[in-house]
């Protein structure tokens, strides 16, 4: 991730500041910078993700406005029940009846 | 700084900007308007680029903010982007003055503005996913376009809170397949050490080796999320069903095919060079990897498809079917499996557009989608029934009609590879599309016996852009030359592109 930049590099840069530094430009022979390309990665990646968070946070809150719970188990049986209707009550255990 | 020289970052920039607007009008016709006349305006710049990419010799490329490539993002045009640029904004212009009344009677009033900027949102990262070449701006922009349609699918919610769920679980399922992309791009920068889809083609030739390939990997994966690839499609049926109708038309037709362009640009212009002139590993992998998923697809989904009540999840199940038809024409690694694939494409969205406009007309003036809704529609919406009749025939694969097209490209292509089985398969699944859509239509056509109340068409505003849809279904069905030619062209671009690097 770090690079060095090549003397002659350095030197045409500050060569172009003040003259003061002129003399500093020759102490200078490599300089070791950071590829920014990865930082601005995983940055986005981060951002990309804490907006996700948050979409998914505020769909959480309107799914407990709108089924009362946020249990998983509990969500899929309201949606199981929506699109198959209430299950037909057992039939209830008759001991007195002829067995 | 003339029109031709910054066309390709208008479609960009425009609606981005634009967008924020929307929010700050008064609910009711002001943002409509605005969102609507933005989107046509997007749409004619998205077709000028379209004719500049015809014009041009070999493809259009732009360096976003003059920094030039590979350091600097840059905006890549040829063909195949051409085309589903043209597609996705053409299906913007004709879904936003569809949505006025659709909308109104489906969401709340004050969240109108909000939608609309949402849906141009949407539209604007599609847009930037299609027209970018550099890797890791397709992730961005995929996550712009997700982010929308997840609020958007949400909005659902005030007909059946399902919405909710649903648009959870394409949140979770949506998220962990734009993760596994970016840690694909991230392998592959690691591996090179740059972003840029023309410099990883050239660093990738014959650079074959673990990282290359888990990149390789793990972008098949969640590019596969992303257009519903048969297992990875349980998000798609209840996304498509509860979302309000305007929403299912617009990311129906183009939000999968945007993820299939995707892969079809890292297999060919990235890594066909990578895996050699012998495309030895790449072959095996399409042929024995992608082709069977192709095909359980097309017959799972059509067979769930059959039993469906709702008929917006029927159709949700037909789209992961049809994906699979992409699927097998990009499996057999030939040109006119390609070409298939490019016009299914195309074709695939004029169909389910007008399939999903006309349930959404349903929607409007009967309430619902089940299939009880259509009983006797022919009698109390005849223009309506009429779309979805002709719409319906042509996802099945009637001749005169789109999906004949693509269904006798893509045997051409079989034929051609030498696929017999897969001919024969392809004849099969049809067979099952004839029994999902011909259910509807024989329901359609029966005269109800208890007379039922009288409803009115769909007003106009819906109308038109479904007849619209209807009649480029017949008309493209007719005129295969502007859809074929491109996709060939397009095609033999992405062939000879990754061929060249040799």
């Amino acid at each position: 991730m770090t690079e060095t930049l090549s003397a002659e590099f350095v030197a045409a840069n500050l060569a172009s500041t003040d003259e003061a530094s002129h003399g500093a430009a020759a102490a200078v022979e490599n300089v070791i910078y950071s590829n920014p390309l990865p930082h601005v990665l995983i940055l986005t990646a981060i951002v990309v993700g804490v907006a996700t968070t948050a979409v998914g946070l505020a769909l959480a809150v309107r799914i407990r406005e709108a089924y009362g719970t946020i249990e998983e188990d509990e969500l899929e049986a309201a949606d199981h029940v929506a699109e198959f209707g209430e299950a037909a009550p057992l039939p209830t255990a008759d001991t007195s009846g002829a067995a | 700084m003339t029109f031709t020289e910054q066309l390709p970052v208008l479609p960009i920039i425009t609606p981005l900007l634009l967008a924020p607007i929307t929010i700050l009008l008064p609910k009711g016709r002001a943002a409509w308007a605005w969102a609507t006349l933005v989107s046509w305006l997007v749409f004619f710049f998205c077709a000028s680029l379209l004719v500049a990419v015809y014009h041009h010799d070999g493809p259009i490329s732009y360096a976003l903010g003059d920094w030039m490539a590979p350091l600097g993002i840059e905006y890549r045009i040829d063909l195949a982007n051409g085309l589903l640029l043209f597609l996705i904004s053409g299906m913007g212009a004709l879904v936003f003055p569809y949505a006025y009344h659709s909308i109104n009677a489906e969401i709340d009033e004050r969240q109108t503005p909000m939608f609309y900027a949402a849906l141009l949102l949407c539209m604007t990262g599609l847009l930037g996913v299609t027209i970018t070449g550099d890797a890791f701006n397709v992730f961005v922009f995929f996550e712009i376009a997700s982010l929308s349609t997840y609020a958007l699918v949400a909005l659902g919610a005030r007909q059946d809170r399902r919405a909710l769920t649903a648009a959870f679980n394409y949140l979770v399922m949506g998220t962990i397949g734009a993760t596994f992309f970016v840690i694909g791009v991230g392998l592959l920068y690691q591996a090179t050490g740059t972003l840029n889809m023309e410099d990883l083609r050239v660093e990738l030739t014959s650079l074959d080796n673990r990282m290359v390939q888990s990149g390789f990997a793990f972008i098949f994966v969640g590019m596969g999320l992303k257009l519903a690839m048969f297992p990875l499609h349980l998000w798609l049926p209840g996304a498509y069903a509860y979302a309000p109708s305007a929403v299912s038309a617009f990311v129906a037709a183009t939000s999968t095919k945007v993820a299939l362009y995707v892969l079809i640009r890292f297999f060919y212009t990235i890594f066909h060079a990578a895996y050699g002139i012998d495309f030895g590993s790449l072959y095996t992998i399409l042929q024995y990897v992608l082709m069977p998923l192709a095909v359980a697809g097309m017959f799972v989904a059509s067979l769930v498809a059959v039993f469906q009540d709702c008929v917006k999840r029927m159709l949700a199940y037909s789209s992961v079917g049809q994906i699979g038809y992409m699927l097998l024409g990009l499996s057999l690694g030939t040109t006119s499996g390609l070409t298939a694939t490019m016009v299914h494409m195309f074709n695939h969205a004029l169909m389910k557009g007008a399939l999903f406009m006309a349930v959404g007309c349903v929607v409007l003036r009967l309430g619902g989608h089940t299939v009880s809704q259509f009983r006797g529609l022919f009698f109390r919406m005849p223009i309506t029934a009429t779309a979805f009749l002709v719409a319906g025939l042509s996802l099945v694969g009637v001749p005169l009609t789109v999906g004949f097209v693509s269904k006798w490209t893509l045997l051409q292509g079989t034929f051609e590879a030498g696929y017999w089985p897969a001919s024969f398969l392809i004849v099969a699944s049809s067979l099952i599309a004839v029994v999902y859509v011909g259910r509807i239509i024989e329901i359609m056509i029966r005269k109800p016996e208890t007379p039922a109340p009288a409803v009115s068409e769909a007003p106009l505003s819906m109308l038109v852009p479904m007849i619209l849809l209807v009649v480029a279904n017949l008309y493209f069905g007719l005129q295969t030359d502007l859809t074929v030619d491109t996709a060939r062209g397009a095609a033999d671009a992405l062939f000879v592109v990754s061929e060249g690097a040799h």
